[in-house]
């Protein structure tokens, strides 16, 4: 399990972290959205020992991750700009990593080479932008971690790659119960393979559940009335985002479908329907609330 | 599973030295050239002419020397190498995200550049021991002596390098801090007691760099020495072989200590270092500002004086320094220099808003210190130390008469000389410019004469109080109690200082009664030298003169100008030695070489010189005329002729 508590982190005086805390529970694989600069590649330089935090704590299974070469070892990352010599190709970096990472696995290395098609003796620097992340994804695959940390991880990967990068990643989870944490902005890919999803803004996280708790926990609800105006609703309805066409209300409220419909019932609506959000409407109408919504602007 | 407490690591050592070999290759290339190379050549060459000697003296030239030049230059390029992932925002979390604990990339990135480097020199000088077999030369005192000393200058250059790295996150500012770091120490303080001497009254040591071995590139070079070794055969001396003295071996051992205390810091660094600071120019927060203020005020001592002298010194003529001017300049230069500091660090040209609180304190700082100077708010000129708390002290007159001593009555009279001076401060600088401009009144001109005095007294709580002053004294003044030319003209004239200008060097081991040993006398006679000696007796009877001029100068014989113009414009001169056995600080018997200048200051000394003169047993040429000394003077150079021929 991965612990975050209170995590603060200044630069120069900004606070890219600003007391953000995290859960993520053995074996869950745990999506990390949030807008640009909201402090999401921040905290998992932390959660890999990069940064070293002004307050706070990040512990894997209660142990502190900093200076700690044992929980290190157990944890595999693929930063955005991953690490590799210059002169180095792909079998260098393998004995690299090997020398490292007590559990690497030399047979899946080999068994791997059927997936990523890659000429390991060929530079890296010479590879492609998904070249080098298929590389990436191959060594920390063979370190057998029970942690993988992913920073836009499929960026540049394309769809086919995507898919079966994917599908090793889950199959770890499932057979030796590996737990991922991953930052994306592509939330519909998220939403196909995360069960638990954070939301940060601003060096905090705004929100963090699991992915059905979350669907669960915002409703969007389109109802009409009479007339074309909305009445005024009951004070426990929080609402986060009102659009209104003719005389078709759509509200995005928190709470559960089945009590917001009872407690709409009593302004006696012609029709009233819960609709299920995605994980991007979810994400667009939390962080309207942070003053991050969509401007109207006409240029 | 590695060790959490490892401080090194295979993996990454064998990888450091992927990356290290183009360079260890060109590093081992140039050893092996200057060493096994050049003597195997110089041995063809010469065919067995090339002597032991010649291949000692190679091999530790090549390696003290040779050495220091080298590591100079490698150190830097293996650290900036070692640790080149600190500088490359990428490589720095790469590395830091792998499981291994900042001392062991550290240890591990430091051995690797240290094993490079002196694994090459043990190669390269036991090749050369190999090569230079034949000669038989001695392995510990030539091969393992050169091979130590390039071995202790490579770890202290290495390291301080590394330490370098260590304090910036940008590559190319790390040999920019080296080179400085090499020189800035000494360099600040020849620059500061420059800038003490011209505005300081009475500031003694603007000469002086004490600090000169924190350069350590030049001090290397030039204090550590090869001795030659000489044989004597058949009544010559042959340079036989040459060793290295062991006080450089100790100053090299102490230097590669001080370099590995520096590793230590640096290692001690790289633990608090923030994996974020990659990319900028100062790596730690708490340096900056220490960077930024260094910056400016380096650059107002070292840019601002050239800028002085820039704009208005070198048309000058006459006159000293303006103290306002030079502040100015300083202070203009300290402002450039520290918004070239905050451009380095923000990495921006706009600056000027955000640093205008910290240029308004390095102004500040500045014309405080010219205040502080002007109206000497420190009280260093003015400070003139009680009596009460002097132990004793130390004068000399312009560089010729050295006295030390504990005598009451002298340091009565130093400090009533300093204090004199001390208040008469202005009307000597008004002097010194005059005379500077060529605008004394003639009156004036030969009125006064130059003198110098530097003193120092040695306080009872142990501290030293250092003066020097260039002084203009009125033989007018002579007669003035209080006057500045009447106070120095007593101490120049108290006993303590005509026993040390009457008797010269080596008057301190006279003891109260010397035993004088056959003895010689020297004639100056243009530039010729003749030789006389001296028996026992006559060497007594001279000293017996020489203690008669004493007291009679004790009892105002003479005054400070005739004896300056005796002493610097003789017509006519002698130089004694006169051998004397006396006791050391063991209380065994040893001889000891008083060396009394004799010119018309000593007159009593000259007379007897003059009776003894035609009795002396002459080796080279005749005496001078049997006249007497005393008749010289009137026509020097025609009678020196015709005495001598």
């Amino acid at each position: 399990m991965i612990e975050v508590r209170g995590l603060k982190k200044t630069f120069d005086g900004f606070a890219a972290l600003d007391g953000a805390d995290l859960s993520v529970p053995r074996g869950a694989v745990y999506g990390l959205v949030g807008p640009n600069g909201a402090g999401k590649t921040t905290l998992l330089r932390h959660l890999t020992g990069v940064y070293r935090q002004d307050e706070g704590s990040v512990r894997f299974d209660g142990e502190e991750v900093w200076e700690n070469a044992g929980v290190k070892a157990r944890i595999a990352s693929i930063p955005d700009d991953w690490f590799y010599f210059m002169q180095a190709g792909l079998r260098d970096m393998m004995r690299f990593y090997r020398g490292f990472y007590p559990n690497f696995n030399l047979e899946r290395y080999e068994k791997l080479k059927e997936v990523f098609a890659l000429d390991e003796t060929r530079p890296l620097r010479r590879m492609s932008k998904g070249q080098q992340k298929q590389a990436a994804f191959w060594l920390a695959m063979c370190t057998m971690p029970d942690y993988l940390i992913l920073d836009e991880p499929v960026d540049g990967l394309d769809p086919v790659m995507r898919r079966q990068v994917w599908s090793l990643i889950l199959q770890d989870v499932a057979e030796r119960g590996t737990t991922v944490l991953v930052s994306s902005h592509n939330l519909r890919e998220l939403e196909d393979v995360c069960d638990h999803v954070g939301v940060m803004s601003r060096g905090k996280l705004l929100l963090e559940h699991s992915l059905s708790e979350l669907q669960d926990y915002t409703v969007k609800l389109q109802l009409a009335f009479e007339g074309a105006e909305l009445p005024a609703l009951p004070q426990e309805i929080k609402v986060l985002h009102h659009a209104q066409t003719g005389r078709v209300h759509t509200l995005i409220c928190r709470g559960s479908a089945e009590e917001l419909e009872q407690q709409l019932a009593a302004l006696h609506p012609i029709f009233i329907d819960a609709v299920p959000l995605s994980l991007e409407e979810i994400f667009i109408y939390e962080l309207g609330g942070e003053d991050y919504a969509i401007r109207d602007i006409v240029l | 599973m590695r060790s959490a407490t490892s401080f090194f690591d295979k993996t990454l050592f064998r990888s450091q030295l992927k990356h290290t070999w183009p360079l260890w290759l060109g590093y081992t290339a140039l050893w092996l050239f200057l060493v096994p190379v050049m003597l195997f050549s110089e041995l063809s060459a010469y065919q067995g002419g090339y002597s032991a000697a010649d291949a000692s003296y190679l091999l530790l030239n090549t390696g003290v020397r040779g050495g220091v030049f080298i590591s100079f230059f490698f150190g830097l390029f293996f650290a900036m190498l070692s640790f080149s992932h600190l500088t490359q925002s990428r490589a720095t979390n790469g590395f830091h995200a792998l499981p291994v604990r900042r001392e062991t990339i550290f240890m591990t990135a430091y051995l690797t550049g240290l094993f490079c480097q002196l694994s090459t020199i043990l190669v390269t000088f036991l090749l050369g021991a190999a090569v230079s077999a034949p000669l038989h030369l001695s392995f510990w005192n030539v091969t393992g002596a050169a091979m130590g000393s390039a071995m202790l200058e490579a770890v202290f250059f290495y390291s301080f390098a590394v330490l370098c790295m260590m304090m910036t996150g940008q590559i190319l500012a790390a040999p920019v801090f080296y080179f400085v770091g090499n020189i800035l120490v000494p360099g600040m303080e020849y620059l500061l007691r420059d800038f003490a001497g011209n505005f300081l009254y009475g500031y003694s040591g603007h000469t002086d760099v004490a600090l000169g071995f924190l350069s350590p590139p030049l001090y290397m070079y030039t204090v550590v020495d090869i001795a030659s070794i000489e044989t004597c055969e058949s009544d010559s001396y042959y340079v036989t072989a040459y060793a290295l003295e062991h006080r450089s071996f100790m100053i090299l051992a102490a230097y590669a200590l001080a370099g590995l205390v520096i590793a230590l810091i640096a290692l001690l660094l790289y633990r608090t270092r923030k994996s974020e600071m990659t990319g900028s120019t100062v790596a730690f927060p708490w340096a900056t500002p220490i960077f930024k203020y260094g910056v400016a005020f380096c650059t107002a001592v070292a840019l601002g004086q050239f800028l002085y002298y820039f704009l208005f010194g070198q048309y000058r003529s006459s006159g000293s320094d303006s103290l306002p001017g030079t502040i100015l300049c300083m202070a203009a230069a300290g402002l450039v220099g520290y918004f070239a500091a905050e451009m380095l660090i923000k990495k921006s040209f706009r600056v000027f808003r955000a640093g205008a609180k910290g240029a308004a304190i390095v102004a500040g700082v500045l014309v405080l210190l010219g205040i502080g100077m002007s109206f000497d708010l420190t009280g260093y000129e003015k400070r003139v130390p009680d009596e009460s708390e002097i132990e004793s002290v130390y004068y000399t007159f312009s560089g010729m008469t050295n006295v030390t001593t504990d005598d009451a009555d002298t340091i009565r009279r130093l400090t009533a000389a300093h204090q004199a001076i001390v208040k008469n401060r202005n009307e000597q600088a008004r002097i010194a410019d005059a005379s500077d401009a060529d605008t004394l009144s003639q009156s004036d001109h030969d009125d006064i004469e130059p003198f110098s005095l530097r003193l120092t007294y040695y306080l009872k709580d142990g501290s030293q109080l250092s003066r020097s002053y260039s002084l203009y004294l009125r033989r007018s003044d002579l007669a003035v109690p209080s006057s500045v030319t009447a106070r120095v003209n007593a101490l120049y004239m108290c006993r303590e200082s005509v026993l040390r200008r009457v008797l010269g060097n080596g008057c301190e081991r006279l003891g109260d009664t010397p035993r004088f040993l056959d003895s010689y006398c020297y004639y100056d006679e243009k530039s010729n030298t003749k030789d006389y000696a001296l028996t026992a007796a006559q060497a007594e009877q001279v000293y017996a003169a020489l203690m008669q001029d004493v007291q009679d100068s004790d009892n105002g014989g003479s005054d400070i100008f005739a004896v300056q113009e005796y002493r610097y414009a003789p017509p006519i001169s002698f130089s004694l030695e006169l051998y004397f056995e006396s006791t050391n600080e063991k209380g065994r018997p040893e001889v000891y070489t008083l060396s009394p200048p004799v010119n018309g200051s000593t007159p009593n000394t000259l007379q007897v010189l003059s009776e003894l003169l035609p009795e002396l047993n002459s080796n080279t040429v005749t005496p001078p005329s049997d006249d007497g000394i005393d008749t010289l003077p009137a026509t020097e150079d025609a009678s020196t002729e015709e005495s001598v021929n």
